[in-house]
This record gives C-alpha cells, structure tokens and sequence, in this order.
C-alpha cells in the first residue's frame, strides 16, 4: 500500500484529512478491501486505548487525537459527531465495559502499547497542518453539543424526484404560464398519448434522448423556419386533416415506418448526404416541386393500384419506345444527359440493366397513368429546372439512389403497400397537403442548414430507426394526436412558437431530467389529471 | 305565528336545498385538493409537484406518531389531518385539535439566519413538532371524554356564542394555556426526536439569555412573557419559543424529562388547568418555580460569560446610538461611505435604510413590505448605478424590488419570484439568488434588466444553499450548503462551471453542527469574512482564500454578525443586544484563543442520558412500507367531509327577552365550509306569538355566504343599548372577490343581496322604523388597503384605506339606491407607535327624504356592553360619538374626522394566570359632521370631541378580549344642542 495512502487513512482517524481528502478516503475504503481492513484495524485500536484511558498512562495528545478518531469513526458511521462529557461510561456503553475486562482487558491494552510503539518507532508520518485545506489559524474551543445520528439522504425515499429538476425550470414554468400546455393537458387524445406504453417506450429510450440532446436537434428548434412552419396555418391543417390522420393511422404506414427497410434507409449514410445536400434542398425549395406535388395526376398516380405493376411491368419498356419519349430524348438536356459521364455510368452499371430487365419496371412505362405523368406540364416543368438537374447530378443523389437500403424500400411491399393505400392518396390529393408543400415556410425549412444538419445527425437515424419511433408512429393513438384540433390549436399558437424558437426551451428539451420525466408514468397520469391545470 | 312560522320553514327548506345544489356544484373548485388516507392519516395536498413527497411524509408521521403515542400514552381518536402546502417561501408548521386534528405543513426549507432553526430533514423536524402541539391539546381525560360526548365533539370557542368558550374548556382543557407553554414542550421533544438538533441546543437561545443577564435586563415571568414579551422586542413571537423552550429545559434538567411529559399530558388524574397541573407534578406553583429558573439562568450565563472572559474579549468601537433591530445582509459602499441595509425595529416600519458608519445615523430609503423576522429582507447592491434590490413579502412569496439609493422610489421587478439571497454580479450585471418552490432550492440568475429569471441548478431535496455571495472578479460563487443530516459546509464554485450547468462545488470549510453564517468576499477575493457558532458563541472569521486557513477574529461575550470589511484593517459587524443588533467596529486581526461556552442542553443529555434514546429511528422504507400503510386515495370534498363538530345549549337576547336554544356546528376538517345553525326559543307571554320562536343559519365558504334569519336573536343584545335582533325574517347571499390579495395591500369586492319580509325596523338601523314590510337588499363594498405597521404596534400606523359603498333597497317597485365612500389616510409621528389618521366619509341617496330607507343615520359610538364587534366602532362612518344611535339623519353628507392614537403601554405583568392585561392605548378624535348639504333649510351640522381608551386583556391564555371606556361630546352647530355619550364595552374574544 502507497505510503500516502497509509497517511491519509490514518489522518482520517485522527480527524485530520481535508474535506477533499476524507472523501478520497470513503471512497478508498468502499472500493479497496485492504485499506478498509487497515483502517478497521486502526480504528479498533483507537477505540480500545480509548476505553483504556484510566488504566494506562497516554500521553496526552496521543488521547485527544483518538478520541477525536471516534468522533469521526462515528460520524463516517452516521454516529454522534461530538463527545458527551461527563455521561457515566457504563450508562452509554455498558456493552463495550463488559467486553473490556479482565484478563481480555490487559491484553488488547499490551497489544496495543505494542502497536503504538511500533508506529512511532517507524516514525508513521502525519500530515502537515500546512498541508490540509481549511486549516484552523487560532486556538478555538469547540463547543460541546449532543448530536444523536442523523438520517442520510439515503433513508429518505422520495417518489419521482427526477421530476423536480425540470418542474423547477424557468421554462418549464414559462411553459405552463402560458397556458397552452394547460390546453393541450386537456386534450383526450393527448391525454391518451401521454399514457400508451408506446410513448412511454419512445421516451425512456436512449436513442430519444440522445436525438433531444443533440445540438442539432437544439439548432432545428431554435431555427426560425421550423418555428415559421410549426407556427403556420397550413402545417395545422394538414395536422388537423383526417386525411393525415387516416394516414398515419393506416396499418400500412404502420408497417412501411416499422419495416427494417425503411429503418436501414433512415439510418444510411446516404440518405443523410441527400437529405444535407444543397441540391436537394433546392430542390425541395422550389416551387415546380410543390406544384408537381400537388397537382391531382401526381396524386392520382401514386393512388393507382397500377402504379406497382406498373413500375414492374413489361410494359416499361414500351413506353421507352413511345415516340414522345424519343422526343425527349433527343432534346439537347438529354443529349448533354447522355454524354455526360454520370449518365453513362449509370446505364453501364449492373443495377440499371437489372431494372431494365424487370417486368415490373417495364409495366410501369407502359402505364397509361404514367404515360400522363410524362406528358403533363407539370413533369416537363420539373424536369427542365435546374434544380432537378442538379439534384440528379449530384454524388448524394447517387449514392443514395445506389444504396441496397434506397432498393430494399423500392422494392418492398410495405412501400408499394403505402403508396397504393387510398389514405396515402388522400394526403396526396388533399389541399391541405398541397398547400403545405407549396408553402414559403416548407420550403424555408427544407433549405435550412439546421434541418440538413439534423436529417444527416446520426442520431436523427438511430431515432427513426429504433423500433419505439416506429412503434409510436404506428400508434393509433400518435395519429389522433396530431389529429386533435388542440394539438394544432398549440402549434398554431404564438406562444407555442415563441417556445420553440427560445433557447431555453432546448436547453430544456435537451436535459436528461427532462427526459426521465417525460418517460415516467406518473407525469403522464398528472398531465392526463384535470388538476393539471391547477398546477 | 303557526302560519307565517310555516312558510318561512318551507321557503327556508327550499332555499336550503337550492343553495346545496350550488354548493355541490362550487364544490368542484376546490376539488382540486387530492387526500391520500392510511389509518391514521389523511394527507391532503393540491399540488403535483409536492407529490414526491406524498410517501415520505406517510413514514415521518407513523414513525413520528408511534414514538409520540408510547412516550405520552396517547391514542388517537381520529386520524390527523396534514395539509401539505408551499404556501411561503420558508417552511412553516401550524396545528390545531379543535374542532379536528389538522396539521399544516409548509414544504419549503427552513430559513438558517442565526441558526434559529433546525438545519436537518424538515418533514421529519415539522411531524415531530406539530403531532406535540395535537397530543398536548387534544389528550383527554375521561371527564373530557364525557363531555366531548354530550356536545358531539371538541367545542371550538365561537365568539358569535361565547358560552361556547366554557364548553371549549370542558372538551379541551389544554388549548387554554399560553404560546411558550406549547411550543416549549414541542421544541424540546422536537430537539431530542431530531438526536440533539434544536431549540434545546440553540446557540442563539444560549446568546440570547447570556446577553440579557450580561445587560441586566429584565427577564420576564410568565406572565409578562405573554403580556409584553413577545410584542416589544425585535423577536416578538419568538420569545414565546425561546422562553418556553428554555423553561422547559430547566425543568428537565432539575427533575428529568418524564417530569414534562407528566405535566403536559392530560390524564384522568391530571388537572384541567396547565398551572393546576404543573403545581401536581412539581409541588410548586408556575410562578415561583419560574423565578427559581430565572435564578439559575442567571447563574448559569454568568458562568459562560466567565468562560468566554477567560479569554482576551475583543475590543469594539460602537458605531451607533441605538441598536437597529433585525437588520438584513449589510453592503458596504465604498465610494458613497455608506452601508445599505434593510431594518426592522420596534415601533419602526421596516425599511430600506443607508447607515453612516461615521456618523451612526440611518436614512430611510423606502418602507418594506412583509419584513421577515430575523432576516428583514434579501439585499443586494449595484454600487455603480446606485440600485438596491430586496425583497418584499418575506414571510409568503418573495417579491424582487429595485429602488435608487438617491431618487427612493421602488419598483418592483418581479412578482412571486420566491428567491432571496440576492447576490449582484458587477461582471455582468446580473443578479443571482436562491429560489424555493415544491420544497426544492435552485440557484437562479436575473439577467438586465431583471424582469426575468433562469434557472441555474436546482438540488436535491434535502440539500440547501444558503448566504451566497460573489467574488468581485466574477469567477467564484461562495455559499453555504446544508444537508440532511443537519451538517452544513462553506463551499466555493466557479461560476463558469455553473453557468455550464456543472454543480461542483469545492469544499472550504466544514463547520460540522455548526452554520456558516453570512460569508462574503473582500473587495480584493483574497478573503471571505463571515460568522460560525462554532464555539458556540457566534463569532467572526476570515478565510484565507489563497492560503486555505481560517481564522478567528473575534472572541465576544454576545455574538456577532454579518461582517463587512470596510478597509484593509477594519471590520463592521452586528453586535446582538437585547434590542435588535447593533453596529460595531473592530480589527481585521487574529485572535489568539477563543473560548466555548457550555449548553444547558448539553447539561441534560449529560445528566439524563435517557434522552439519546428519544431519538427517532429514521422513517426508512424497509422500515413502513407505504403501500401497507395506505388504505385509499380521494379527491378532497368540503361538502363530502362536512359532518356535525358539535351542537351545545346557547342563550340569546331577543328585543328584551332572553331566549334558550341549541347551536349546531357542522364543517369539514380543513374549516373550507363551516355552516352554522342556530335555534332558541323565547317563552313569553308579553312576546306575540309569531315572534317566539328563533332561528338563523350561516353558511360559509372561503368566497360565499349564505345567511337566514327568523326573529333573529343574538346573544349580545342580551347586554346593553345596541340591538342587532330584528322581528322578521331574511334569507340571503354574499360573494366575496379579491382582485388584489399582497402583504399590506389589498382590493377586494363584497357583494350581498337579500331578501326581508315582516320587518318592522330597518336591518342597519335598529331604531328606524320601516315605512314597508317587506324588501330587496343589494349592497356592495369595494375597499383598498393599503397600511402599514412596526414590530410591536397593536394597530395600523401609516397608509391608507378607501371604501365605496352601495346599499340598495327594492320595494314596491321603487329603488332606493344610496352611495358613499370613505378615505382613510395615516401618517406616523416620531413618537413610536403613534400617529395621526384623518378619516373621511361622504355619501348621497338618490332617494326622497321621506323616505327612511333612502337616508343615512348617524349615531353613538356603536359598542354594546359586551360585545363582538370591533371595539373601535366610533371610526366607523354612520357613528357620531356623543350622539344618540340613529339621532342623527340626511340624504347626503360629509364627514371628517381627525385622531389621534397615542403610543401604547404593555403590562410586564397585569393580572394572573388566567386573566391579565396586555396593553392598553388611548385614541382621541374629533369629528365634523354635516348632512343634507344640499338643502340649506334642512342642513345640519355636528361636531363631536371624544376619547376611548382600549385594554386589551387574555382569558385563559388564548381568548383575548378587549375592554373599551369611551367618551364624548357631541354638538349641534346650528341649535346648540350638546349630547355626551359615555360608553363602556368589553369584547369578547378579540
């Protein structure tokens, strides 16, 4: 054993050690079996020549430093910390006079004479006064007061006293000021999302709270955009629609976000870089896209039972035939298309061969839906912006559209379920979709570099790839959630913006506490309480 | 009478039902109050953020309860009701046995100024203090038992029947004892249930007592204890804990602790009287074993004052006249030579105050509002613009406040911040304190310009952080820190860290049972100045922040406090005295040696060693599983638990007749809704038939009342000229809403409608005859308030108060509305606790003056012989002292009174036991009176000169009862007519 650490040990009994280092001491003695034996060993022996004081002659000071070793053995062991003067030995402890006497008596007392004249043979070194933080200057006398052992914050057993940390925050408080979590407190479908087993999962797990934790997540919460969008009445509407609701409620969706494709594609690489890019996010910002979005034939076809046997059917290939398609092919953007070297790579690659050769593809080219798609203004429009262009010619674009997870959705059943479900055409046909996707606010939102940084955050995968996520998106009771006039009524609000725009509110969000209480059962049946309000 | 007697019984029945139709339905709004019930238990809370709480309080009480239960072989005859509230800013107990054992617990920390109160687990400290106070009221003997049996209950004194006070005394002896009787005993259970950690080792109430006998000051007996004691000094009330507690003490240590226990507890062969019974136990009476104590008390603090003096006593220059009462954390502003403080001494309203260590004169910067006891106010400076920040509202939920040391006019920045412990940080200009809430201490910053607050950390429960203060470069944090075990520790923190949200805080110092007291950095950081008990005395200390060494720079014989360091070589700090705490300077220098006194608690533990086995085991789940414990949860519902408290015979006066009857008490444990319901009977020949029977109800809520009447009888018409009893009957309702509810200051609205039939005089006016039977009252009250009084004072001393008053009657299809308003305005003289208030009414009635019910009247002073009014009814705008009740009549009018209240005396001791005078205080006024102003012919115009003189006295301890002796002189300005009016009242029960 270091002889510092020898010294320490026996600075503690004699109630030397800094503060600092009789904490370095407890934690020595939990963790290390010989220092513990070692200074059980010298307590003892401190405790014995103590009983043995009218016995034997002490020298004096040696007395004083051992008995205030027993107050601080005490006090490590939650015992009285302070000497009771004059209490008749044998009324507090009879025990240990009984155990010290006769014979027992003279031979723990030689022992420890031997003991104590070992120790200053070997000259024990003792710690500099000097040396000890918070040092005593002057010559005090302590007073003497009677203190029994006191309880540990070990005996107190609290219920959820994680919640305090965030029911003391400034903005958990801002928040429940303001009257809008009152309002959503009273929401049944909240309410029942706050108490399914699902939410409770998505909380506890870690994935979620490292998601929260993220500066990423932090940047998009404090983004203007976001809140421009959150805070829009289309982004409301489209919650609000039971079109969206119908949607996310849909066993299909259910089974597309709980599938390990769509999980792996989350949680690829590549679609972090597409989602970053700044093609994409010009993209995305355009106002072609949108209206491309919304017009009624995109709607109808992706709502088209066809459209699967389409996209497989040997019917492609006739439509790579047909003359309008020859037409733009001999356009001169397709000739530049075609000389360029991504384009030739692309039709050399064994993956474009392999889709050629697919009799699904080919039904899907043969498509008389398709063929509409090709042909309306809205398709030209889109391919002719230079957005599109870019988009297509970029590396993310490639390596996403390369990616075996981008092939395993594609070819999944559980995406072409979804995009053949009539909910997933309604959303598509809804104003209020459409209007979302037109919207500034969108748009602003899919082009901020917080929104990439947060897409591309590995976090963000592992959260949309963690099966509470998806379990929470399938639930029933998410959808009605978002269906709820006042969820949406609370992301409409100023006050619910201005929340989420604040740094505060991520900080909050971003807390563990925050976290372990939004896991915790019991918040959940207190913001279910109508007492809710009243706190 | 049969007929009329009928329908008033059935519209009564209807009226009834209607109204627990919508009470069933109010009742919803304080449902928000939750039960949680186990045996013996029923702990009512309101808030989700104090359920964390829920089960450990459930432990702390079983395990508070059975030790209690053994120790005075108490049963429980109905489980005690906890409310556990946040009510204010620092934890707060409150408990009571009649008519339902009720414990209020306030959640928040204790305050630790001077280490007045106990730094350890405060549910446990709270349980095992209040289940004293229920055990010490409610134990009974078997004639108790009897009689709680015969009126369906304890009796609660009710002051609307004070013959209810005798069958309180019958059901509940023991509430009939003085403060420093139940909270003495309760401290000293408490001290030794806690292992030590108490009043009875309280190095504050060592300090105190060795400095009144070091000073030669009066130490009061028992009686002026309550009379004066604990209302002239800075420490009021606190003197009832003090005194008690260190009776208490005395009288263990002289014939052991089972000789309280004896005396408090009531048992069949125990005396009803706590005097009685203290002359059963210890052979002498209250009186002279209470001088033999104060004797040994002397003796004992002149052998400490010997101990300290064995030692060299530091040298102190007095800076000041006079001490300056309570006073909070002193600043030190170099540039100005002025030391910022907030003050609150006897006979002062608490202030704001500069204090000029040169000259020792203190100015006034602004008034506060709700001074704490011993901490005043939170302070902090900003010396470079000047601004002061404080605290308002100290005793409920702390308010943040700025004012300008040169313009003085306040502002407050932040309402309900519940932070104090302000700190300034130059660096930056923001402020940081400490914040409560839920029971849960947090660091928080306000960033400029302070209307704003952010969270910094929050700790645990059980751990709180106390006395910070900022280093002037802005990177350190210095504080003391408390944790369950009552152990609390000087530390530092890097306020980089902090503001990084890493809590890390370096140990300086561990000060063990000792508190770290008020540490604040020197202008250069290289030292912290602050005070520790350490030696039991409270003395000053320098910590070397650089070197790590603590010093000692003073060895006093009393304590002292706050310390500032005003120059490389000086040092102001609070001398305590007797009267509040007084500046001294002395030298920043070492001391050699400093002495340790001894504790009269440690004298007992020394000499009664069977008091460390008094101590509670902690309340641990292994020890009570909670789930066996609990039986149920419920909503709280007032009108659910409202059940019968007690029903007792009443007597009443009717007119001139007396009537017998019964008086049933019907409400829920927390008192939310108390309905009353009154029945006498008046067997008289001379009395017409239909007006032999009487009965009222009152049903009240916190906002409603529902009233009733029918040939209303009252006990005080019984005695003397002022009549309340009418024939008739009534039924009505009142809604009372508080737009503004602050410490000193408040708004709120009265509204009441009813409905008379068979009147034969109007309800406000017994000696005018009404012209209609029957009518519909609408009345309405708003009132502001807005006043102020100092430590000490027994009445208002400064501000202002405005009424606007409507009284409506509908009848017949005519309105006859009226209108008037009163303005109060004080202002204190430099004579303490007196002053000069001006008082003015006017009014108007939109009615012909024909008709009765469209005039005022005015009249007398008010009071009845005995009465439960206020006693002093002559300020109220329809008395004319002097003048007979009602003489005097008009449409309209103006009123202006001028009085004097002249200082107070308090009687050291005026009486006995049971009955003696606690002060008593002459008002002098005169008034000007003119009505119909607006008809020359039919004006007229009043003067009056006159005096009361108020003596206020207590019954039994707790009743206190005032007797008034008024007299004056009224004239009539226009004929000449002189009246005089000499009236004497006692009012019972305050």
């Amino acid at each position: 054993m270091k002889q510092r650490i020898l010294n320490i040990i026996q600075a503690e009994i004699d109630g030397e050690n800094s503060p600092a280092e009789s904490r370095e001491v407890k934690k020595l003695l939990e963790n290390n079996a010989d220092a513990k034996s070692l200074y059980e060993d010298l307590l003892q022996i401190s405790k014995e020549l103590s009983s043995l004081k009218s016995e034997f002659e002490i020298p004096e000071n040696l007395s004083g430093q051992i008995k205030d070793g027993i107050s601080d053995r005490s006090e490590l062991q939650g015992f009285s910390t302070n000497n009771i003067h004059k209490i008749k030995k044998e009324e507090v402890m009879p025990e240990s006079n009984k155990f010290f006497s006769g014979k027992k008596t003279l031979i723990v007392a030689a022992a420890a004479i031997a003991l104590i004249a070992v120790l200053v043979y070997i000259d024990f070194p003792q710690p500099n006064q000097g040396d000890v933080a918070g040092t005593i200057g002057t010559d005090v006398e302590r007073a003497d007061r009677f203190r029994g052992a006191q309880m540990t914050h070990d005996d107190i057993s609290l219920d959820d006293e994680e919640f305090q940390q965030v029911l003391q925050s400034d903005i958990f408080i801002g928040l429940v000021e303001s009257g809008e979590l009152q309002a959503l407190a009273q929401d049944e479908s909240f309410v029942n999302l706050m108490a399914s087993p699902d939410f409770n999962q998505l909380f506890a797990s870690p994935d979620f709270n490292r998601l929260i934790a993220s500066p990423d997540f932090a940047q998009l919460m404090s983004d203007p955009s976001f809140n421009e969008l959150m805070s829009s009445p289309e982004f409301s509407q489209l919650l609000a629609s039971p079109e969206f609701a119908q949607l996310t409620a849909s066993p299909d969706f259910s089974r597309l976000s709980a599938s390990p494709e769509f999980s792996e594609l989350m949680a690829s690489p590549e679609f972090s870089y597409l989602t970053a890019s700044p093609d994409f996010n010009r993209l995305s910002a355009n106002p072609s896209f949108h209206e491309l979005m919304a017009s009624p034939d995109f709607s109808r076809l992706l709502a088209s039972p066809d459209f699967n046997r389409l996209i497989s059917s040997p019917n492609f290939s006739r439509l790579m035939a047909n003359p309008d398609f020859n037409r733009l092919t001999a356009s001169p953007d397709f000739s530049q298309l075609s000389a360029s070297p991504e384009f030739n790579n692309l039709m050399s690659s064994p993956d474009f061969s392999n889709l050629m050769a697919n009799p699904s593809f080919n039904q899907l080219i043969a498509n008389p839906d398709f063929n509409r798609l090709l042909a309306s203004p809205d398709f030209a429009a889109l391919m002719a912006a230079p957005s599109f262009s870019r988009l297509m010619a970029s590396p993310d674009f490639s390596r996403l559209s390369a990616s075996p997870e981008f092939s395993r959705l594609m070819s999944s059943p559980d995406f072409s379920r979804l995009i053949a479900s009539p909910e997933f055409s309604r959303l598509m046909a809804s104003p209020n979709f459409s209007r979302l996707m037109s919207s500034p606010n969108f748009s602003r939102l899919l082009a901020s570099p917080d929104f990439s940084r947060l897409a591309a955050s590995p976090e963000f995968s592992r959260l949309s790839a963690s099966p509470e996520f998806n379990q929470l998106i399938a639930s029933p009771n998410f959808s009605r959630l978002m269906a709820s006039p006042s969820f949406n009524r609370l992301l409409a609000s100023p006050n619910f913006s201005r929340l989420m725009a604040s740094p505060d509110f991520n900080q909050l969000m971003s807390s563990p506490n925050f976290s372990r209480l939004m896991a915790n059962p019991n918040f959940h049946r207190m913001v279910a309480s109508p007492d809710f309000g009243q706190f | 009478m049969g007929i009329k007697m009928y329908s008033f019984l059935k519209g009564l029945t209807k009226a009834l039902i209607g109204l627990f139709l919508f009470i069933g339905i109010s009742d919803k709004a304080v449902s928000q109050f939750k039960a949680v019930h186990t045996d013996d238990l029923n702990l009512i809370y309101y808030n989700f953020g104090h359920e964390y709480l829920l089960n450990h309080t459930i432990r702390s009480y079983t395990n508070a309860l059975r030790f209690h239960q053994e120790k005075f072989q108490y049963h429980l005859t109905e489980p005690v009701t906890v409310i556990m509230s946040d009510f204010g800013d620092f934890a707060q107990g409150g408990a009571s046995a009649v008519p339902s054992n009720v414990i209020l617990m306030g959640i928040a920390p204790f305050h630790y100024a001077y280490e007045t109160n106990p730094a350890n687990e405060r549910i446990n400290v709270l349980m095992n203090h209040e289940l004293v106070h229920i055990i010490a009221q409610e134990k009974s003997s078997r004639s108790d038992r009897f009689y709680r049996s015969v009126f369906a209950g304890k009796v609660f004194p009710d002051r609307q029947d004070p013959v209810s006070m005798f069958y309180s005394y019958l059901t509940v002896p023991r509430i009939f004892s003085p403060r420093w009787y139940h909270e003495g005993i309760a401290e000293y259970m408490t001290t030794w249930m806690s292992g030590g950690i108490g009043r009875v080792m309280g190095a504050y109430d060592e300090m105190m007592f060795r400095t009144m006998v070091r000073d030669g000051a009066h130490i009061y007996d028992a009686v002026g204890l309550e009379s004066e004691g604990t209302t002239v000094d800075f420490q009021v009330g606190s003197n009832s804990y003090m005194y008690g507690t260190r009776f208490m003490t005395y009288l263990s240590n002289k014939y052991g602790p089972d000789s309280l226990l004896e005396w408090v507890s009531r048992t069949d062969e125990s005396k009803r009287f706590y005097a009685n019974q203290f002359r059963n136990v210890y052979g002498n009476s209250l009186d002279d074993e209470w001088s033999m104590w104060i004797e040994f008390e002397t003796s004992w603090q002149q052998q400490n004052l010997e101990r300290i003096r064995q030692n060299e006593v530091t040298e102190r220059e007095v800076l000041s006249r006079r001490p300056l009462g309570g006073v909070s954390r002193a600043i030190y502003d170099d540039e100005r030579d002025q030391i910022i403080l907030a003050v609150s001494y006897p006979g002062e309203i608490s202030h704001i105050a500069t204090f000029d260590p040169n000259t020792g004169e203190t100015s006034r910067i602004t008034d506060l509002k709700g001074a704490a006891l011993y901490f005043v106010s939170s302070l902090a400076y900003d010396q470079e613009t000047g601004t002061i920040f404080y605290t308002n509202d100290n005793n409920g939920w702390r308010d943040l406040y700025s004012v300008n040391i040169d313009e003085k006019k306040p502002q407050r920045l932040q309402k309900d911040l519940r932070a104090g412990d302000l700190v300034f940080n130059p660096n930056d200009r923001s402020l940081w304190g400490i914040r409560h809430l839920n029971g849960i201490v947090s660091i928080v910053r306000m960033p400029y310009p302070y209307t704003d607050w952010n969270r910094i950390h929050s700790m645990p429960y059980g751990e709180d952080i106390f006395d910070i203060d900022i280093s002037p470069d802005g990177k350190w944090l210095s504080a003391a820190i408390g944790d369950v075990r009552g152990l609390q520790r000087l530390v530092m923190l890097d306020m980089d860290s902090l503001m990084a949200e890493v809590f890390d805080p370096i140990e300086v110092y561990d000060f063990e049972v000792s508190s770290p007291a008020s540490f604040t950095f020197s202008k250069d950081g290289k030292y912290l100045y602050g005070s520790t008990y350490y030696s039991g005395v409270s003395n000053i200390v320098r910590y070397d922040v650089e070197n790590e060494q603590m010093n000692w720079l003073t060895n006093v014989e009393t304590g002292y406090f706050k310390p500032i360091p005003i120059s490389e070589d000086k040092i102001i700090a609070f001398e305590y005295t007797g009267t509040g705490f007084l500046p001294v300077a002395i030298e920043d220098k070492p001391v050699s040696r400093v002495s340790a006194i001894r504790f009269l608690g440690q004298e007992v533990v020394e000499n009664h060693p069977e008091v460390i086995d008094w101590m509670l085991p902690p309340p641990t789940a292994q020890r009570f599983n909670v789930e066996e414990l609990r039986i149920g949860e419920s909503d709280y519902s007032p009108v659910g638990n409202l059940s019968l408290a007690s029903v007792y015979p009443i007597i009443q006066g009717y007119k001139d007749y007396v009537a017998g009857g019964l008086r049933f008490n019907f409400s829920d444990p927390l008192r939310f809704h108390n309905l009353g319901i009154s029945l006498s009977y008046s067997p008289y020949a001379s009395l017409p038939g239909d007006e032999e029977f009487h009965a009222s109800f009152l049903y009240e809520t916190s906002s409603w009342r529902f009233f009733g009447n029918y040939n209303g009888a009252d006990f005080y018409d019984l005695f003397g000229p002022t009549k309340q009893s009418r024939k008739g009957y009534s039924l009505g309702a009142g809604k009372s809403t508080s737009f503004i509810e602050e410490v000193n200051r408040s708004l709120n609205l009265n509204v009441t409608g009813a409905y008379y039939g068979g009147m034969e005089r109007l309800p406000e006016f017994q000696n005018i005859i009404t012209s209609f039977s029957e009518f519909v009252s609408l009345s309405g009250r708003l009132s502001y308030q807005a006043m102020l009084n100092s430590l000490g004072a027994v009445d208002y001393e400064k501000g202002l108060k405005w009424e606007l008053l409507s009284n409506n009657n509908y009848v017949e299809g005519t309105l006859f509305p009226r209108i008037s308003q009163n303005l109060d305005y004080g202002f204190e003289l430099p004579i303490r606790h007196s002053s000069i208030w001006l008082r003015s009414s006017t009014g108007i009635s939109f009615s012909p003056r024909r008709e009765p019910l469209g005039n005022f009247y005015f009249g007398g002073f008010g009071n009845n012989w005995i009465d439960n009014q206020p006693s002093r009814r002559y300020r109220s705008y329809i008395a004319f002292s002097g003048a007979n009740l009602n003489e005097i009549g008009g449409t309209n009018f103006a009123k202006l009174m001028v009085e004097w209240a002249l200082p107070p005396v308090r009687f050291k001791r005026a009486g006995f036991m049971n009955l003696y005078a606690t002060w008593a205080q002459l008002n002098l006024f005169t008034t000007g009176l003119t009505t119909n102003i607006d008809d020359e012919a039919v004006r007229e115009q009043y003067y009056n000169v006159g005096a009361q003189l108020d003596i206020q006295m207590a019954v039994f301890s707790i009743l206190s009862s005032t007797f008034s002796v008024g007299y004056a002189s009224a004239w009539n300005h226009v004929t000449g007519d002189r009246g005089d009016e000499l009236m004497i009242s006692l009012r019972l029960m305050r």
